[in-house]
């Protein structure tokens, strides 16, 4: 062996050049392997040379003319595992995509995300996404957990924003209309601007506000309180005037398509009828970020309202083709106080207009008697309720919060490996949550890392001495997929199909949310369990589980296609027989256990329900039963010829006859159009059980 | 009672409730247009209790419409109980009915919220279209009992084209306006899966066209509705 | 059927809610139950209840969060034996 490199090696420069990833030619030089080798895994000298040599070797029997980088790097990792040196190989192996993937991805886009067009930006997302969702998996996760993912134990959700972002988060609008903004967070790359002075501009901040923080996030970006926080800048206006700028605002966040490589801003706002109790003594921010104590939100009853009711009549309008706003995405709150108001009658008939139109809206509903007097509900499903030290914030201004990362838990798969064995099944439950514990810690050093390496200078800004991002105040959210199909699996019913069956899924994820209590209390961090948002989750766990466990696997859809899912959470099989009374009761039952989030669909098959008894069905939602946030679901056909929006999925146009249609549902809470789903939400939406025949 | 179905939830089918829709099979007409021709025979033979028992737990629902079919086909006493053991559970009830029978209909009025009846075409046809000899004199009967109840109920009209025309529209609404009918709704037609294979092929009248046959209704009755996607009032 | 009361530790308006359910069992001879939540949550979901205190006779709510008076209370447990 060789102890130096011996010039007489070195006949390869003549013939051999290197193509490097640094887009260079260079003559191959056996010392680079060892240098990088040293550097980049630790090994010792001896063994890179041994290994270089090696390379070296078999590189001159291929007698090529050029070789690339990429090519000697995966010899050298064959050369690494033959001397089962599998951590150094890990850090020495390259991430990328093979060239048919890339070609796939330029050419066609992939359909596992809803949100994303085919466009030249969204191409380098996914191409990016690749790389870091890789890197996320080989590099910040250990073995086991990855391999957790992997397997379908466990699902994380946005691997590819595992190592750069938090999740989700709602703003308080107060803090920029007081403060201004500098959307990069510094100022440095960026103009810096001031407090709004006037209503056009604070509106315009409202949505740029939303537009940087998704920058710094992965998912949805809130706004609580909206028409409250804006209602001082509307004081002296017109009604007309008040619509324009709801109309500014709603086109803003749903035309500026540049968020995460070309996506709109996953945004949604709260609306509130008036002023609620809450805010009404709080002294306001009023133009030019001028706070005086003798003038409150309360003094701005009038505005709120007028507001409100501008920013629904957008959305009943629709956008100028008349299709309807899918972002920013309107969430009501229900509260007790305002019953007595005035006009809340007509104004909620006018929100279910938009209800009976399009089905976007979300409600919010504080009278189910659970809920504290606020909750902060945003992007997909999240409800928060706030502690003191959130109430503390409120009251100064900048009340914040959010999600670090959600983490689900595969529920069949356990039911698939405890073979009716209870005790097993409450052990492996607490075995996948602590996973998925283990999976958030890493999240939050990885976010607390990169804040002080300043690659998330939005969420750094200081707030009276602290970062505007805390990362121990935001909730660690644990989610869970498929409850049905594990009770079907393991006690031989679906949910609906026995009051046993229910309540032991009742019991399951009353279990993950006292493991979740315990550690808060524990971490003195926000443990929550949430009704996860399973777009790609619910497809991609039973495809695994098919695979796995083919035979013992409780799937919906098409076995043959492949085109399987797993039902959201809690939720009743979508396709099951069940009257809505009874599906509400049942899955009312789990919202009370999920602190970090709740929803449930209602879906509507009438193409054109009546507005005011829609309202009293939502009326009797919020008094009858434990759901806490729903909205109802509307299927819908946009005609491309005539533009002609009706209700259902037609394969035809009503109006014109055109076969040129788009289909619009809801997936995870956004309304999507449908030929951008994967192959199992696709089914899901025609296995669906829709409130009447239509 | 012969049950056809249920639909748990509907905002449309009783003006002012929520209610479930309950389906009764068999009916003694034969409409070419019936879209509900699956329980114009059969059905499942069950009791009153157990009509009660799926919308009991309903407490989404302040109504329930009964529809069929016919509903006033069914045995007297038995829809006697129905309507009865509904009033106790403080549910309100609407009846469909095709109006084929005015003794029935006189006796269950008490019990009932809302009556909507067809009018499917004017007296001279109704025998031809209905298939019963004796329909357009049952059926003035019924409107007569109807229009003296005080009860609130509508009239209404499936406008089939190549059945149903303008001059056929105003016809029907002058004998409406003898009766004092005040409110007059005409509905589209669906062609999906109707009784008579023909009419499958036949497209419904457009919205704008049907609003031109209510202005004619108009003349006539005080307030007249059109019905297809959703409501308008002409 | 059973008349049941879901109650919990600290209410205030517990004892209220007992008080007036024990009597009305009584009169009408019905099984008298109480289910304190927070010993029994997974009951109590099922039931729909999270506020306490709150009335149901057989499997229905018959009142959430709120105590009836004697007569409301017989009244709605009336309509459902009928
Ligand atoms: S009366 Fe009604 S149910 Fe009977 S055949 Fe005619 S349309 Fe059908
Ligand atoms: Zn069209």
């Amino acid at each position: 062996m060789p102890e130096t490199f011996d010039t007489e090696y070195d006949h390869n420069k003549e013939f051999l050049t290197v193509r490097t990833s640094r887009n260079m030619l260079e003559s191959f030089d056996r010392r680079k392997i060892v240098q990088s080798l040293i550097k980049e895994t630790g090994i010792s000298k001896e063994i890179a040379e041994e290994i270089a040599l090696e390379v070296e070797e078999t590189i001159k029997k291929l007698k090529l003319k050029f070789i690339s980088a990429p090519l000697i790097r995966e010899i050298v990792n064959v050369k690494l595992l033959e001397r089962r040196l599998e951590d150094a190989r890990r850090d020495y192996t390259r991430l990328g995509l093979p060239v048919y993937d890339a070609t796939q991805i330029i050419e066609k886009g992939v359909r596992e995300n809803a949100n994303l067009q085919h466009n030249p930006e969204t191409i380098h997302k996914l191409v990016a996404d690749w790389v870091m969702k890789e890197y996320a998996l080989l590099k910040a996760l250990p073995l086991h957990l990855a391999d957790a993912h992997m397997r379908g134990e466990i699902h994380i959700h946005d691997l590819e924003y595992f190592v750069t972002r938090p999740y989700c988060f709602q703003h308080d609008l107060r803090w920029f209309l007081k403060n201004g903004l500098k959307v990069d967070g510094t100022g440095e790359n960026t103009a810096v601007a001031g407090p709004a002075k006037n209503a056009e501009v604070a509106i315009l901040h409202a949505a740029k506000a939303l537009a940087a923080a998704q920058t710094n996030f992965a998912g949805g970006q809130g706004l609580d309180f909206f028409n409250v926080w804006l209602a001082p800048y509307m004081a002296g206006k017109t009604y007309k005037e008040i619509k324009q700028l709801a109309q500014m605002f709603i086109y803003e966040l749903s035309q500026m398509y540049v968020a995460r490589g070309g996506q709109v801003v996953f945004s949604d706002i709260d609306i509130e009828y008036g002023v609620p109790k809450i805010c009404q003594d709080l002294p306001a921010v009023l133009p030019g970020g001028v706070v005086k104590d003798s003038i409150t939100y309360g003094d701005f009853e009038e505005e709120a309202i007028m507001f409100a009711r501008a920013l629904t009549e957008v959305y009943l309008e629709g956008d100028y083709v008349g299709k309807p706003f899918f972002f920013p995405k309107p969430n009501y709150k229900l509260r007790r106080e305002c019953f007595k108001k005035e006009g809340f009658d007509e104004f909620m008939i006018l929100v279910h207009k938009v209800v009976a139109k399009y089905g976007s809206p979300y409600f919010l509903n504080l009278l189910a008697g659970y809920l504290p007097d606020n909750v902060f509900a945003q992007c997909c499903r999240l409800v928060l309720s706030p502690d003191n030290t959130d109430w503390e914030d409120f009251k100064n201004g900048c009340m914040r919060t959010g999600s670090l990362q959600v983490v689900t838990i595969n529920l069949p798969r356990i039911a698939y490996e405890s073979n009716g064995n209870d005790e097993k099944l409450f052990e492996l439950l607490e075995e996948r949550m602590k996973l998925a514990r283990e999976v958030i810690e890493i999240k939050r050093d990885i976010i607390l890392k990169r804040m002080k390496q300043g690659s998330l200078p939005f969420l750094t800004q200081d707030v009276n001495g602290e970062p505007y991002y805390r990362v121990d105040k935001v909730v660690r959210s644990i989610g869970f997929v498929g409850l049905n199909e594990m009770l079907k699996a393991h006690t031989g019913e679906e949910l609906h199909e026995s009051k046993d069956a229910w309540r032991f899924g009742l019991e399951v994820i009353k279990r993950m949310m006292d493991i979740a209590m315990e550690w808060s209390e524990e971490t003195g961090q926000r443990w929550v369990i949430t009704q996860t948002p399973a777009e790609s989750a619910s497809h991609r766990l039973a495809l695994l589980d098919l695979k796995e466990f083919n035979g013992k696997a409780v799937v919906q859809g098409d076995v043959k296609t492949g085109a399987v899912y797993y039902t959201n959470s809690s939720h009743v099989r979508v396709s099951a027989d069940v009257p809505l009374f009874e599906r509400l009761r049942i899955e009312g039952a789990f919202h009370p256990l999920c602190n970090g989030g709740m929803m449930a669909h209602v879906w509507i098959g009438e193409s054109s329900p009546n507005p005011e008894l829609l309202w009293e069905l939502t009326k009797k939602i919020a008094t009858k039963t434990l759901i806490g946030y729903w909205a109802y679901t509307k299927d819908m056909t946009f005609c491309r010829d005539c533009k002609n929006l009706s209700g259902g999925i037609k394969k035809s146009c009503p109006n014109c006859g055109s076969s040129n249609v788009e289909w619009y549902s809801r997936v995870t809470g956004y309304y999507q159009r449908v030929s951008g789903w994967n192959d199992g939400k696709r089914k899901e939406l025609f296995d669906r059980k829709r409130v009447n025949l239509g | 009672m012969l049950w056809g179905g249920i639909l748990d939830l509907s905002t449309i089918d009783f003006p002012g409730k929520l209610c479930s829709v309950i389906f009764f099979a068999g009916c003694p007409f034969r409409c070419p247009y019936c879209q509900n021709h699956r329980l114009l025979s059969g059905g499942i033979k069950v009791g009153v209790d157990e009509i009660v028992e799926a919308v009991k737990r309903n407490y989404l629902i302040d109504g329930v419409c009964l529809t069929g079919g016919e509903p006033l086909a069914q045995d007297l006493e038995e829809l006697l109980e129905l309507l009865r053991r509904l009033k106790d559970l403080g549910l309100a009830v609407k009846i469909d009915t095709n109006g084929y029978y005015p003794e029935k209909l006189s006796k269950v009025l008490d019990l009932v919220d809302y009556v909507a009846m067809d009018f499917k075409t004017t007296p001279e046809r109704y025998a031809e279209l209905t298939g019963r000899g004796d329909s357009a004199e049952r059926v003035l009967k019924s409107l007569e009992i109807l229009a003296n109840s005080g009860i609130e109920y509508e009239v209404r009209t499936t406008v089939v084209p190549t059945i149903i025309d303008g001059e056929e529209i105003e016809k029907i609404s002058e004998v409406l306006s003898e009766f004092g009918v005040r409110k007059y709704v005409l509905q589209q037609f669906r062609n999906e899966d109707v009784l008579d294979e023909k009419l499958r092929n036949v497209e419904p009248y457009p919205k704008g066209y049907l609003l031109e046959l209510g202005r004619i209704a108009k003349r006539n009755v005080p307030k007249v509705i059109v019905r297809c996607e959703g409501e308008e009032e002409v | 059927m059973k008349l049941i009361v879901f109650t919990k530790k600290d209410c205030p308006q517990c004892p209220n809610a007992k008080a007036i359910a024990k009597e009305v069992a009584e009169e009408l001879g019905l099984e008298y139950e109480e289910i304190d939540i927070e010993k029994d949550l997974i009951t109590a979901l099922q039931f729909n209840v999270a506020s306490t205190p709150s009335i149901a006779f057989g499997e229905e709510v018959l009142f959430r969060g709120e105590v009836p008076t004697k007569e409301q209370l017989k009244q709605e447990i009336l309509k459902l034996m009928k």
